[in-house]
């Protein structure tokens, strides 16, 4: 089964999303709280699909996309609560899909079953 | 989260008014002066050689006097309108006891004017002032002129009339330009405030999204669960609650960004009446004992507008209408009217004061707080409606109902 790698560094944050995918999809979760941490896990564990948060303490969700992607190649779903934030031509660059903070679990899993298929 | 809540920029006082803006407003001042101080050198000098010219001593030597103190002010030792006025009519009062041997209640009622524009000066009552001043001009004049009566040497009584004409002059310059400053200062402090508080309310709105992604996000994969009847209605009403929240944070960072000059339109090829069709769709379940009705006309295929933006901006109105119309009927329009699509949301609602009119479309105002919202869905349809270059009018009958009307200039897509 598929690897996917949630990068965020608030913890409930990163406990709805276990929750979403213990209740909704079938994927195995592994999550990071920053980027250097992403970076090793997506080294090891060759994830098929990052979901990152825009807003991270040691990089921001852009750069962290641009430097996965180096690291293994895969899909980016970015996640924020800054809406605002992102433009289509960021998406564009760096990510395949956006979804929007507060997160609901329907969307997230529609977004990823669709970006992975 | 707290602590990144607390750290945010506070508007405080020390950022409102920075320095520069004092010292450009006290360099202004600095300025005005200097210039009053050449018309005084100026104006001054004009007396003194008429007086030369027409042999009248003391006047020369009150127009010698006048004169340094011209150069005073321009030389910026003099700066303040008290100084000006008292140390004129001083001087004025010195030559015409000491040097014309007026007695001193005469040489009084001349500079009776000056004096009290002097003293009032320093106080507030401008109005006043300026009043004494013109009485005293007009005294001044018609005293000089009037037989029998001790006279000044001819040209002095025109002394008085000039500068107390200089000094009503001067009032008025002083009166706009103390308007002026702080027109100018108020401007800056707002855009200041506001550019703290915009900072500070997009930080705020970010940490209220965090809490709501675990409230909204649990909520709703607990309403996927089997709950009872009991359960079900405490979910429903969390996710209910919630998302009313969520709708609250977005309107307040629409706001702030509008307000700021930070959103800008994706525009693209737009249908006006697909649109309105749309808005009446989402507001129709809600609906109990009002009626929606659309009546849309044929229009151009598309206009070059966002139709995000724009659908919310026509969905403002419309939530506004319903919130205000317990009876009756919401209508929907849309129609052609020149170079102008024109969108007209009309309920049959409490209506909106005359007096009020002009208050609804600002942010945080609503007229019957006891309505759902903080009053943000107006200004954010005028805004976005404005961006697009067009506009919101507004008529209204208290009790019978209000019409908002959007005008859009018919742009077609390139």
């Amino acid at each position: 089964m598929d690897t996917i790698l949630y990068v965020e560094d608030h913890p409930p944050a990163r406990m709805l999303m276990e929750a979403i995918f213990h209740d909704l999809l079938p994927q195995t979760l592994i999550t990071a709280a920053n980027g250097e941490e992403a970076l090793a896990k997506a080294r090891e564990q060759r994830p098929a699909l990052y979901i990152v948060d825009l807003d991270l303490p040691d990089t921001d969700g852009i750069a962290l996309g641009r430097a996965l992607r180096e690291v293994h190649p895969a899909p980016i779903i970015l996640v924020s609560a800054f809406a605002e934030a992102i433009t289509p031509e960021v998406l564009a660059d760096v990510a395949q899909a956006y979804i929007p903070k507060p997160l609901d679990p329907d969307y997230v899993a529609e977004v990823i079953r669709r970006t992975l298929a | 989260m707290w602590q990144k809540l607390f750290d945010a920029p506070w508007p405080d006082a020390e950022n409102l008014l920075p320095m520069p803006v004092q010292e450009q407003a006290a360099e202004k001042i600095r300025g005005y002066w200097r210039a009053r101080g050449w018309q005084l050198v100026l104006g001054e000098a004009v007396i003194w050689i008429a007086a030369t010219y027409q042999g009248v001593p003391s006047a020369k030597g009150y127009g010698l006097l006048a004169l340094l103190i011209g150069v005073a002010y321009v030389l910026g030792f003099l700066r303040a309108p008290f100084t000006w006025l008292m140390g004129s009519s001083t001087l004025f009062l010195l030559q015409a006891i000491v040097v014309e041997g007026i007695g001193p209640v005469t040489a009084l009622t001349f500079i009776m004017p000056y004096t009290f524009a002097g003293m009032l000066l320093s106080g507030r009552k401008r109005v006043v002032v300026q009043s004494w001043c013109m009485v005293g001009f007009w005294v001044s004049l018609i005293y000089g002129v009037l037989p029998g009566v001790p006279q000044l040497a001819p040209p002095n009584h025109l002394i008085i009339s000039y500068d107390i004409l200089l000094a009503v002059f001067t009032f008025q310059t002083l009166r706009f330009l103390n308007h002026l400053t702080v027109a100018i200062n108020s401007a800056y402090v707002t855009e200041e405030i506001r550019g703290q508080s915009q900072h500070f309310l997009a930080r705020v709105s970010h940490e209220l999204r965090t809490p709501l992604n675990s409230v909204l996000g649990f909520a709703k994969l607990l309403g996927h669960r089997e709950l009872g009847e009991r359960e079900r209605r405490y979910v429903d009403q969390i996710i209910e609650e919630g998302e009313q929240l969520n709708r609250l944070v977005s309107d307040l960072l629409d706001s702030s960004h509008l307000s700021t000059g930070n959103m800008t339109l994706r525009l693209e090829a737009c249908d006006i009446n697909t649109l309105c069709q749309a808005v009446a769709e989402e507001h129709r379940p809600a609906l109990k004992d009002v009626r929606l009705n659309t009546e849309l006309a044929p229009m151009p295929p598309s206009i070059n507008a966002d139709p995000i933006r724009l659908r919310q901006a026509v969905g403002n109105l419309v939530s506004n209408a319903v919130k205000y119309t317990s009876q009756g009927e919401i209508t929907l329009r849309t129609y052609q009217r020149g170079q102008l699509i024109m969108i007209d949301v009309r309920d049959t609602g409490i209506g909106i004061p005359a007096t009020q009119q002009a208050l609804v479309f600002l942010p945080f105002v609503q007229l019957d707080d006891r309505r759902a919202g903080v009053g943000l869905g107006l200004d954010i349809a005028l805004r976005i409606v404005r961006l697009h270059g067009g506009d919101i009018r507004l008529h209204s009958v208290p009790n019978e109902g209000s019409t908002f009307t959007i005008e859009l200039p018919l742009t077609p897509h390139p």
